[in-house]
């Protein structure tokens, strides 16, 4: 049985100041660290792969914290009665995957789960169903994580659509190898 | 799909469950003044939000939403659920929980619900399309089987501080949600929530619940565009539609029923009704679409859910609500024949669409249907 392809691209730092990447658009550069992190991430294992069926690429996300730069400065604005509409709109988690898609140009699904290491396993398990849903070219899943000492890591795994003619009868061992590829961004977290 | 929606319930400014179905149909609206419901922030204000009465300013507004769902949704069977997720945007702005809808609905569980916590593993954060994803990810996860019982939790909350950032992004009506309206000027913000267990036929079974509603399907896109502003063309969010057509193996002709995301913002309401139109074709004057915000207000991470649960309620009843706030359509619109506040319309088919777009361009809708709804999308039923 053919086996699933999937390839992994990565993204590090210790800063917590994110280069802006090359695809997101001048109006789009106030997007939160983390986001970065994630489009760093997704843009490592597409031009790794070569994956061009970007259109309906979709896209999942997992996160623990959110925005969080972004939220402390609406938080901060509201303790003051300010309105800090730039980064309200920017704030929330949902823009992991949003951003990922305006720099990658796709039209996908997009899902962002915010949650604690378990939280990997049914974004994934989402993933894979999509994969397999006969409406997306591919799934690309990123887990990102900020650092305890400063900075972030992040994983992104691009899982191409399964066809009938490119089978899965290994599903089951490349979810795991997906997982314990992804899941180890939190196991940094927590090692840190 | 193998999923079906069991338990619905839905809390907002007009009620919850039976109460606020009745009063949907009666044509009311819950808003009331910004001015009356956060004095301090907003004096003169007569922009008009979806609020819950009697929240103390001092706690967590999201908190207390969430005890009060807790208090009247949820229901024992939470405890026969092997997974159990959420959904917000993001929840409070301020105090212990401020942008962590995750961390609050964690404590939520913990202290309300302590052995159904640990099963707690996620909060879908999709901005105003939350509600729907959850309901999406739950049907995809009992689908395939990984579980047969998943408990869903969509929840948000209107602080004053969010709701100024709204005026400022010029999204909050100048006096109230008027959705298809020509003088909508905004949305009417609000808060509350919805809850529901998803499963499959063995998960049903094992509930020993009737099998009412079915999950046919659904259909996501996202813009990737603007962070904010959606597709004028309408022709991604369209997707979004035609993917839950779809997925659910339906033909247009097979829906009785839209509840449109209808948020009253300018933008929006051309861009869903262009969306509509490209995916309906000239089905689409066939069908009864109306919005219900205007009614309980845009219930921002919630409101998916609890649009998708007045879509259910709609097609047990055969029968959908008006759309409160509208006084004269827009005729630039590309779908004008809306139903109208205070009016009802009976539904042809058993089978709604529910669709809701949030920030960065998110695109979500789902499909559901009276269980003794016939053939329709039976192809896909696995």
């Amino acid at each position: 049985m053919d086996k699933i392809e999937y390839a992994f691209g990565t993204f590090s730092t210790n800063e917590n100041a994110v280069p802006v990447p090359e695809n997101l658009k001048p109006k789009d550069v106030r997007a939160d660290p983390v986001a970065k992190a994630c489009v760093h991430a997704a843009n490592a294992v597409i031009e790794k792969t070569g994956f061009n069926d970007l259109d309906a690429l979709s896209i999942v996300v997992v996160n623990r914290e959110g925005c969080a730069s972004h939220v402390k400065r609406i938080s901060d604005g509201i303790a003051r009665k300010v309105a800090r509409q730039g980064f309200f709109a920017r704030g929330g988690p949902q823009t992991l995957a949003t951003y990922t898609a305006l720099a990658l140009g796709s039209h996908g699904a997009t899902f962002t789960l915010v949650g604690d290491e378990s939280a990997v396993d049914i974004a994934l398990a989402t993933a894979m169903h999509m994969a397999n849903d006969g409406q997306s070219s591919g799934v690309l899943m990123t887990v990102v994580a900020a650092k305890e000492e400063g900075g972030f890591d992040a994983i992104s795994a691009l899982i191409p659509a399964q066809t009938e003619d490119h089978a899965c009868g290994s599903k089951a061992t490349a979810f795991n190898n997906i997982y314990n590829e992804l899941v180890t961004v939190y196991q940094m977290e927590i090692g840190s | 799909m193998d999923a079906y929606i069991s338990h619905p319930g839905a809390l907002t400014c007009l009620g919850e469950n039976t109460e606020l179905w009745q009063r949907l149909l009666e044509g009311d609206s819950g808003l009331t003044k910004a001015k009356d419901a956060f004095g301090d922030w907003f004096e003169t204000s007569d922009s008009f939000v979806g609020v819950l009465p009697d929240l103390d300013p001092s706690r967590s507004r999201f908190l207390q939403i969430l005890e009060r769902i807790g208090d009247s949704l949820i229901p024992q069977e939470i405890e026969s659920c092997e997974l159990v997720l959420g959904a917000s945007s993001l929840g409070d702005l301020a105090g212990e929980f401020a942008g962590d809808p995750f961390g609050c609905m964690k404590h939520f569980f913990e202290q309300r619900y302590p052995s159904v916590a640990p099963r707690f593993k996620g909060v879908v954060s999709s901005a105003c399309s939350s509600g729907t994803d959850v309901l999406s990810m739950a049907a995809m996860l009992v689908d395939q089987k990984k579980y047969d019982i998943v408990g869903v939790l969509a929840a948000d909350c209107l602080e004053p501080g969010k709701l100024l950032q709204h005026f400022a992004l010029g999204t909050q009506a100048e006096d109230r949600a008027r959705p298809f309206d020509q003088n909508r000027s905004g949305t009417s913000f609000g808060e509350g929530g919805g809850f529901a267990i998803v499963a499959n036929k063995q998960g049903m079974a094992k509930l020993k619940a009737a099998l009412s509603f079915k999950i046919l399907g659904f259909g996501m896109s996202c813009d990737a565009l603007n962070i904010t502003a959606p597709d004028e063309t309408g022709e991604i969010p369209s997707l979004a539609l035609k993917r839950a057509l779809k997925a659910a193996g339906c033909s247009p002709s097979d829906i009785g029923y839209i509840n449109a995301h209808a948020s009253g913002t300018a933008l929006n309401d051309q861009v869903e009704s262009i969306a509509m139109r490209k995916a309906f074709g000239d089905e689409i004057d066939n069908i009864a679409v109306s919005g219900t915000k205007g009614a309980i207000g845009h219930t921002l991470g919630g409101v998916g859910l609890i649009e998708a649960i007045i879509a259910c309620w709609s097609v047990e009843h055969g029968v959908a609500p008006g759309t409160a706030g509208l006084q004269a359509a827009d005729p630039s619109l590309a779908v004008t024949h809306v139903v109208k506040p205070g009016e009802t319309q009976i539904l042809k088919k058993s089978v709604a669409m529910s669709t809701t777009f949030g920030f960065g361009g998110v695109n979500s809708s789902i499909i559901v249907a009276k269980n003794d709804s016939g053939t329709i999308g039976e192809k896909n039923n696995g």
